[in-house]
């Protein structure tokens, strides 16, 4: 509400002070040739001056003086002119009058109905010492991190400190910085199952869920030293899955589903969802960036809290698309996570508010169409087309 | 002079002045640009690989051999095809196996690059745009950021 | 809610601006003054509503706000206070935003003190500014939105970028922002000339002033790049004609012969015509130079990371703006009265011919940039054009636009004398055949033409001198009338003799610092020395230490003259710790005008070696000696408020020739 109220002080405040002409009786307005006439008698004591002080000679101040004062002579007979010729005014009132009603009336809608599109209003600033203050639930993570950062800004070589923050960036959404500190660990500490399956997460995540040969190789080795390491053949399923190899994927994601462990639940939802598409197409991620993110920090909790909180998070996206639907990412991100959840129809709605987002010129629509066509999601203008 | 001939006199030096540079120009684009070339280009058609060239690849896992102190020959690669490249000199900071760089120089007649300059990325998500272009074409990379680079 | 209230106030500023443009056109066509009154009003109200906007974000940037997508992306809560701020515009979409900032505050600055210009131009001109702000502000809004926000906000940023971390770079985009913007002012008051006057006495002055003003931010915001590439890169280089380094030097060589052209057009009412395109292309180049840095077309040694969507709107832009002023004056140039007659020996004709260098010399450089993308867009070929062909083109025009300068400020207005003033440039030239012999004595072997770029940097030093020596007349009337005289010269006469004489000294710096350079790259284990011009660098070991947030192998180097130290250099590999990201630090060590240059390469495998590359670079400090004295000579110039006319020649001698 105080931000309401704010904006329209400033909207108020602006339009004052851009439309205050409007407001005064008309002014009298010196014409351009006016306005030079009084530049050229400046001109013509110029010249006095420096002759006074020496600087031209007698001949040239003359030839000078002369030039401008023909200039000047034009200048003043326009002038003269205009002020015969003008004289009468009165429906320059009403103009006035309209454009003002015009201004007070537009400029407030223009604003307001751009911003509702653009905006996210009422969304709070959230300055980070605030935060560490005020986030209850998460003052450990703020602090930890902040810790860890200092500390290993002091003691680069601890390979420890590496190891605690690498899963914390990843958690975080850092996931740049999770692949360096993955790296950094494995650096100082050597290669374990654990350090590996982490980067090749990290990498995987900061490629927005494809699964790189970088990852591929990273979750290889892991399994070479732990051949049931749960993350990591996860995420070979996805790799295969990514690579149109339907039968591999799915063979390894049984085997992880049937161990029960960490990641069983993602893996039957996975194999849910290789089922329910077309056979042939087998691209985008079962564990796309918003699954990242909520497998990590919902590792810990049973199936039905995990499946909430990814609905709540998908439900969190698609308001905000709605709010600001010029993100093309985020589009396929929602795309691809009702696709995940199995569910067509709000895959296809997705769809159809993406498409209608942008223009048909604009190059990120195509690119959102095909996405959505690799993901057997299409949309009644797809299939006429 | 009348008004129409010192029209004439500005309006020739002028004339002068334009023709003279545009040959100039026309010179040095004939002799003076750098064209771009992979590695496969040069093995598939020698006859290209005459004047001052930009090479561009990634560096070979293989190794890169320090010789004589300041003179370092590596393979850049395409892929397809490598070529081997010597260069005289201190190489970019980020210059290292598997990474993305553009050379500049000349293909000797025993078929190796010898190169004046090494440009290679600022940070990790960088590639030459030549080079992620023709290594796009290749299906192997894509993505774009900064450059820095040596020349000698 | 202060960022949301700052992404209110840039669609607020959007709105006005259209009220900007709107009220004074209408006005324009009606005649009512209070409507074109409305322009400078609305101009204050949107430069308020944008500086609110960028203090929003400012803030956002200082307490960390990480649910700003902008801040998550390029900051970081580690950051040193001074980079958090410097890192609002460290980014594309803050750029662009400041890009704004500093147009709407000089389209507020003309509201401001434009009392002396008549309400109409001033309208009109604050409209075309209006056009400009509508144009970038859609492209803030729907392109590069710095207001976009995280939910979840994340915990910490990304960006902690080591390299970024510098004042020269930090500065460096303003001054260059302040001088491609500075054109815009330019711009506004030639689009709407012809009929209305910006070529009249007081949109001249103006025009001049505003040209002055940007040209000098420009020449301090290249130097300040140049010197930033020089140290902190670490290859020694201070110009590689670089497609970035290009576009902001193409709007600087047009801007330059814009000053001069309007020159004539204030001080003569001639080449209104031509100073008006000039006007119109100056500004041109800078949104084309915004669009090759923001596009990514090409490639760079320093450009900032891009996104191809931008190029196109950008280039949306350039292309309605550049056809529309193009067609505007098309249809208005053939109603502008010609001015003045003058002479083609004479100062009209001088500046004549420098417009003409500058601006051939400014397409060679335009050219030498768009021929990539031209013959990429044809054939498919790429190549890509260097410091060759620039040589080759642009290096060859410079020449006699050189020698020809000292000429001009001595030829009087009208019509002149090309053998009186050429005997008022005796000393220079004598000054001029001097250096360029000691010159090759010193430097036994230079190439001729070394020495005679050398004679070119102090035949414009001294020569730029002339002009006040003549002025001042001591031998007739004696030191102190003489030295009174002086004094009483306009400021803008000693102007144009300082930045004429930077010139020079920039001249100096670059010929010296090419020609002479010398470079060994060599193996170097302690104890070991080589000699640098006349000087001997003793390599003395490498030490590894640790900094604040990254570790380094310093090599520690002695130069000694004669045996004796001198000077002790260092020269770092660096290694920032948290990013794994090298960087080399140069050792620079100034002797006098002259630099000695120290980069660290790979250590020997094996030995205790290490290869290092060393520079002698002499006077290369001039280089950018010369563009601060540029800077000053354009202060002076500006600091001059008379008003000046042009005293021409009498067309006949009568009686005996006038005085000097």
């Amino acid at each position: 509400m105080l931000f309401w109220i704010v904006a329209a002080v400033i909207t108020v405040v602006a339009l004052l002070l851009a439309l205050a002409p409007l407001l005064r009786a008309a002014a009298g307005e010196t014409t351009d040739d006016a306005r030079d006439v009084a530049v050229y008698r400046q001109q013509l004591e110029e010249i006095d001056r420096e002759r006074e002080a020496g600087l031209i000679g007698q001949t040239e101040a003359q030839t000078a003086r002369a030039e401008i004062g023909r200039r000047l002579i034009a200048a003043a007979d326009r002038a003269d002119a205009l002020q015969a010729a003008s004289g009468s005014g009165g429906r320059p009132r009403a103009i006035a009058r309209m454009a003002l009603l015009a201004g007070i009336v537009l400029v407030p809608a223009f604003t307001l109905g751009s911003y509702l599109v653009l905006g996210s209003p009422g969304f709070d600033a959230m300055p980070l010492a605030a935060r560490n203050d005020r986030e209850v639930a998460n003052p450990e993570i703020a602090e930890l991190i902040g810790k860890a950062e200092q500390h290993l800004a002091e003691n680069p070589e601890d390979g420890r400190g590496w190891d605690v923050l690498a899963p914390i960036y990843l958690r975080l959404g850092r996931y740049g910085d999770s692949v360096i500190a993955w790296r950094n660990a494995i650096r100082l500490l050597g290669e374990n199952e654990t350090r590996l399956a982490g980067l090749g997460e990290a990498i995987l995540a900061a490629a927005s869920g494809i699964v790189t040969a970088e990852a591929e190789q990273a979750f290889d080795k892991a399994l070479a030293l732990r051949p049931d390491h749960p993350k990591a053949l996860f995420f070979l399923g996805l790799a295969r899955a990514q690579q149109n190899d339907v039968a591999a994927a799915r063979q390894i994601w049984t085997k992880v589903a049937a161990s029960g462990k960490d990641w069983a639940g993602a893996a039957t939802s996975a194999i849910a969802e290789l089922d329910q598409r077309n056979p042939q197409v087998a691209t985008g991620g079962a564990a796309p960036k918003i699954d990242d993110e909520t497998m990590a920090a919902a590792a810990d909790m049973d199936k039905d809290a995990q499946r909430q909180m990814i609905d709540g998070m998908i439900a969190r996206l698609d308001e905000r698309l709605r709010g600001q639907p010029d993100d093309s990412e985020g589009w396929k991100r929602l795309i691809r996570a009702y696709v995940v959840l199995g569910d067509k129809a709000k895959a296809a709605d997705a769809l159809a508010r993406a498409v209608g987002a942008f223009t048909v010129t604009d190059a990120r629509r195509d690119e959102i169409l095909a996405f959505a066509r690799d993901l057997g999601v299409e949309t009644q203008e797809t299939t006429t087309q | 002079m009348t008004r129409k001939q010192k029209r004439l006199a500005i309006i020739c030096a002028g004339a002068v002045v334009l023709g003279l540079s545009a040959t100039l120009v026309l010179t040095a684009l004939r002799s003076e640009i750098v064209f771009f070339r992979t590695p496969t280009e040069i093995v598939n058609d020698p006859s290209i690989a005459n004047g001052r060239l930009r090479i561009g690849g990634l560096v070979n896992q293989g190794p890169v051999v320090r010789g004589e102190g300041e003179r370092v020959t590596f393979a850049v690669h395409d892929t397809e095809h490598e070529l081997k490249v010597t260069y005289v000199g201190i190489l970019p900071d980020l210059f290292r196996e598997g990474q993305g760089i553009v050379a500049e120089g000349t293909v000797q007649p025993d078929g190796t690059f010898t190169a004046d300059t090494v440009l290679a990325k600022h940070d990790e998500t960088y590639m030459p745009r030549e080079v992620a272009d023709a290594l796009k074409e290749k299906g192997v990379w894509q993505g774009q950021g900064e450059t820095t680079g040596a020349t000698r | 809610m202060i960022p949301e209230l700052g992404h209110y106030a840039l669609v607020l500023a959007l709105a006005l601006s259209l009220v900007q443009v709107v009220f004074p056109l209408v006005g324009a066509r009606t005649g009512d003054a209070r409507l074109l009154a409305v322009a400078p009003a609305a101009a204050m109200s949107v430069f308020l509503c944008v500086a609110f906007s960028f203090y929003a974000l400012t803030a956002g940037y200082v307490t960390s706000d990480f649910s700003i997508r902008n801040v998550w992306e390029n900051s970081h809560s580690l950051k040193p206070m001074l980079y958090k701020i410097t890192g609002v515009w460290g980014n594309h979409e803050g750029s662009m935003l400041l890009w704004v900032l500093i147009l709407v505050f000089f389209g507020a600055l003309v509201a401001a003190f434009g009392a002396n210009l008549p309400l109409r131009l001033k309208a009109l001109v604050i409209a075309v500014q209006g056009m400009i702000s509508i144009a970038f502000l859609l492209f803030i809004l729907l392109t590069s939105n710095p207001f976009t926000r995280l939910d979840p906000a994340p915990f910490e940023g990304n960006d902690l970028n080591p390299i970024l971390q510098d004042i020269g770079l930090a500065i460096h985009p303003p001054l260059l922002y302040l001088g491609y913007v500075g054109f815009s002012v330019c711009f506004s008051f030639a689009a709407p000339a012809g009929t209305d006057g910006a070529t009249g006495a007081a949109g001249a002055r103006w025009v001049r002033r505003w040209t002055l003003a940007a040209g000098m931010f420009l020449t301090a915001g290249i130097a300040m790049g140049s010197y930033w590439a020089y140290y902190e890169l670490g290859w020694g280089g201070w110009w590689f004609w670089d497609p970035v380094e290009n576009a902001s030097f193409m709007p600087w060589l047009s801007g330059t012969a814009l000053l001069h052209s309007a020159i004539v057009m204030e001080k003569r009412s001639a080449l209104k015509v031509w100073t008006i395109l000039l006007a119109i292309l100056t500004f041109s180049l800078s949104l084309l130079g915004t669009f090759l840095v923001r596009s990514g077309v090409l490639t760079s040694v320093h450009s900032f990371a891009s996104d191809p969507t931008r190029g196109v709107f950008i280039l949306m832009i350039l292309i309605a703006f550049i056809g529309g002023s193009l067609v505007l004056f098309g249809v208005r140039a053939p109603n502008l009265k010609t001015g003045g007659l003058f002479a083609p020996i004479s100062r009209e004709g001088a500046l004549v011919l420098n417009n003409l260098f500058l601006t051939v010399a400014t397409a060679t450089v335009l050219v030498g940039t768009l021929y990539p993308l031209l013959l990429e867009a044809l054939t498919g070929e790429k190549i890509s054009v260097g410091p060759p062909y620039f040589d080759l083109t642009f290096g060859p025009l410079m020449v006699p636009l050189l020698i020809a300068v000292p000429f001009g400020t001595l030829l009087p207005w009208k019509r002149g004398d090309l053998y009186a003033a050429a005997q008022r440039l005796w000393l220079a030239l004598g000054v001029a055949i001097i250096a360029g012999l000691v010159t090759l004595w010193i430097e036994t072997g230079a190439p001729v033409l070394a020495a005679f770029g050398i004679a070119l940097g102090a035949w414009l030093v001294v020569g730029a001198f002339a002009d006040l020596w003549q002025k001042a007349s001591f031998r007739r009337v004696g030191i102190s009338t003489g030295l009174s005289r002086l004094v009483g010269l306009p400021r803008s006469v000693f102007g144009s003799a300082i930045a004429h004489a930077g010139l020079g000294v920039s001249v100096l710096g670059i010929v010296a610092a090419t020609a002479f350079q010398t470079e060994t790259v060599k193996t170097m284990a302690p104890g070991d020395v080589v000699p640098v011009a006349g000087y001997e660098l003793r390599f003395e070991g490498l030490q590894p230490r640790k900094g604040p947030n990254y570790t380094e192998d310093v090599g520690r180097f002695a130069l000694l003259d004669r045996g004796v130290k001198v000077a002790e250099m260092e020269s770092a590999k660096r290694v920032y710790t948290a990013r794994r990201m090298p960087t080399t630090e140069a050792g620079i060590e100034t002797r006098f005008l002259n630099q000695v240059y120290v980069a660290l390469g790979d250590p020997v495998e094996g030995q205790n070696a290490i290869v290092v590359r060393v520079w002698w670079k002499p006077l290369v400090t001039l280089i950018w000696f010369g563009c601060v004295v540029m800077v000053i000579g354009g202060i002076a110039s500006l600091s001059d408020r008379r008003l000046r006319i042009g005293a021409p020649q009498p067309s006949r001698p009568r009686g005996v020739a006038p005085a000097e």
